[in-house]
């Protein structure tokens, strides 16, 4: 059968992507375990934006200033005031979903357009006060010394050890996320994306469905950036700021908006792509945008629809002209 | 079709499923609906019919919220609900169609009924929706109203102009409402898909009521128990086939193209 044939592969290669995570950091440098960390936390926001704009289909420029939020929380009230482990990662998120269900219940009362640039202001004006706020934030230097806690004897201030409880949450979060996908709400989700108009006909209350997925977002958003505070140690105004904001819009759709793995996968190749050009060349922006153009021209679908992409190029006049060149036929 | 929307929670004792007291509604300088009073029973058939910017799809949008009326009064199944939002109309059990498809265009068939069957369910968040067997149940069935069953698995932008038509109508039926108002089911359709549309409305149970925009004159003379004729926004006739049929006005704007 094809089908369990399919499956079986998937799970081979599931098994297979699981136990090489796992085992990172014993046959890997200490850089390239640090390099996978990083693609966790951001992978946390990559899954967030992504699941506002593949599943319900708004494209939101807020995301990175929960992101920002959450680590100023854990720098104001662990490393500033001594609060402790897990009071103040709590409290993090707590903060994270009462901003999100303030500006969520301005926000979802808008639509397109009008909802891109509200986020977008949202986003600035968090990005603009953590910049000039001197007496809290310290502006510009923002905050630094950010340490992970010990747990039971745990240092999870080890390389290693951060690793290893970055990804076990990510686990869980990417098994909840799917879970919630595939649930009836999730189905709702891309009812709303495709016609909010028949969704509250047929009587869905749609903004609060809206609402209630902004949280979720948010609170992927959250948790990627308490992670990130630890990792890195510090947080600033850039960990909020506008290009950083595109740049996870581009790496979801990299990776494929409207696919479940899209997020991770677009982060997986952008965090990549980062360090191995930063390395390599100083045009480091122009060789990415680059690589970004030509995802789009090719693979407007991301990077997960090459599959789907060959089965239908014909449909891609650009890469039907290429391969009939390739292939000898004549373009009458 | 046994069960249908609103029931056990409140028993609505009205024999009236809608009842329109002097709607009006402009855009701009436009009179769309002008002054229109209408009265459906429960469990009729009520046929809405007048020619092309008579107002019909406008008096169904301020029916069900979409649109709010400038003056007037409307009231489902004993309740006024003129301040009510479209969401809260549906829940009472109104449930509609639109003559220009609102499809989910990238969602499959099976989604968008599952979509519809499962509106007046408790949300779920964590478990698969294809475990949900009594709802999927429901969405298939609806599917073999609309004679979809073969399309289940198939995305609604591979389907041809006549399957997204009837999947609108399966959409409203697996919401299972107590009053369907559809907008012109029928255009586009084939013959054979005409026929088979005319059989589902007739199937209907009759605690369901049914509101029709149709210029399909063989389906509305087949199906209605009473005419509403529309134009310019006001209503001209009302009455039975019959009346309808030979009542001088009605003649003269359809100029011929009516059954004398
Ligand atoms: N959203 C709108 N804005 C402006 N004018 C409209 C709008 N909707 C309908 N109209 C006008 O109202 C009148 C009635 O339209 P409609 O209700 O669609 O008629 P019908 O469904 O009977 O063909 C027409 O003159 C139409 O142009
Ligand atoms: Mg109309």
């Amino acid at each position: 059968m094809s089908r369990t044939g399919a499956n079986r592969r998937r799970l081979v290669f599931g098994t297979g992507v699981i136990v090489l995570a796992v085992l990172l950091p014993l046959y890997a440098g200490e850089y390239t375990v640090t390099t996978f960390t990083r693609i966790i936390y951001f992978g946390f926001l990559a899954l967030s934006v992504g699941m506002l704009v593949g599943q319900a289909g708004m494209v939101s420029l807020t995301q990175t200033a929960f992101f920002g939020l959450s680590g100023y929380v854990i720098g104001l009230l662990g490393t500033e005031r001594g609060m402790p482990f897990p009071l103040r990662d709590l409290i993090a998120i707590g903060a994270v979903l009462i901003t999100a269900l303030v500006f969520g219940l301005i926000a979802m009362r808008t639509h397109q357009i009008v909802f891109l640039m509200i986020t977008l202001a949202f986003g600035q004006i968090c990005w603009a006060f953590a910049q000039q706020n001197t007496s809290l934030l310290h502006g510009w230097a923002g905050i630094r010394g950010i340490r992970p806690p010990t747990i039971l004897g745990v240092n999870f201030g080890r390389t290693s050890n951060f690793y290893w409880a970055a990804l076990f949450i990510i686990a869980i979060g990417i098994y909840t996320l799917r879970r919630l996908i595939h649930s009836p709400f999730g189905l709702a989700l891309n009812g709303i994306r495709e016609n909010p108009r028949r969704m509250s006909a047929l009587g869905y209350p749609v903004y609060w469905i809206r609402v209630a997925s902004f949280l979720v977002a948010a609170l992927y958003a959250g948790v990627g950036g308490i992670l990130a505070a630890y990792s890195t140690g510090i947080v600033t105004p850039t960990t909020m700021q506008l290009s950083r904001t595109i740049w996870v819009l581009l790496t979801v759709i990299l990776g494929g908006a409207s696919y479940f793995w899209g997020p991770i996968v677009g982060t997986i190749i952008a965090v990549w792509l980062d360090v191995l050009i930063s390395q390599g060349t100083a045009r480091y922006n122009t060789v990415i945008g680059f690589i970004f153009l030509m995802t789009v021209l090719f693979l407007p679908g991301g990077v997960l629809s090459i599959a789907e992409f060959f089965r239908d190029r014909a449909n891609n006049p650009l890469l039907d002209r290429i391969f009939r060149l390739k292939s000898g036929e004549k373009n009458k | 079709m046994e069960s249908v929307r609103g029931t056990g929670t409140e028993e609505h004792s009205s024999k009236d499923a809608l009842v329109l007291t002097s709607i009006t509604k402009s855009f701009g300088g436009v009179r769309a609906v002008s002054s229109a009073t209408l009265t459906v029973p429960v469990g009729e058939r009520h046929a809405l019919i007048g020619p092309n910017g008579a107002g019909k799809t406008t008096l169904f949008n301020i029916v069900t919220g979409e649109l709010a009326a400038d003056s007037g009064k409307i009231e489902i199944l004993g309740i006024d609900i003129t301040r009510s939002s479209v969401r809260e109309r549906a829940k009472l059990g109104l449930g509609r169609t639109y003559q220009i498809s609102q499809v989910f265009t990238n969602l499959t068939v099976e989604e968008s009924l599952f979509l519809a069957a499962a509106a007046e369910q408790t949300m779920q968040f964590l478990n698969p929706w294809r475990k949900s067997a009594k709802v999927v149940n429901l969405a298939h069935e609806a599917a073999e109203q609309v004679h979809l069953t073969s399309y289940l698995q198939r995305r609604v932008s591979e389907l041809s102009h006549g399957a997204q038509r009837q999947l609108e109508v399966g959409m409203a039926i697996a919401m299972r409402p107590r009053l369907i108002m559809l907008d012109e089911p029928a255009a586009g359709l084939s013959p054979f898909e005409r026929l088979s549309l005319t059989k589902l409305i007739k199937s209907l149970p009759r605690s369901v009521t049914l509101i029709l925009i149709e210029h399909d004159m063989d389906m509305v003379l087949d199906t209605a128990d009473r005419i509403t004729v529309l134009q310019h926004g006001a209503v001209i006739a009302e009455g039975i086939p019959a009346e309808i049929r030979t009542n001088q006005k009605v003649q003269e704007i359809y100029l011929g193209n009516f059954y004398a």
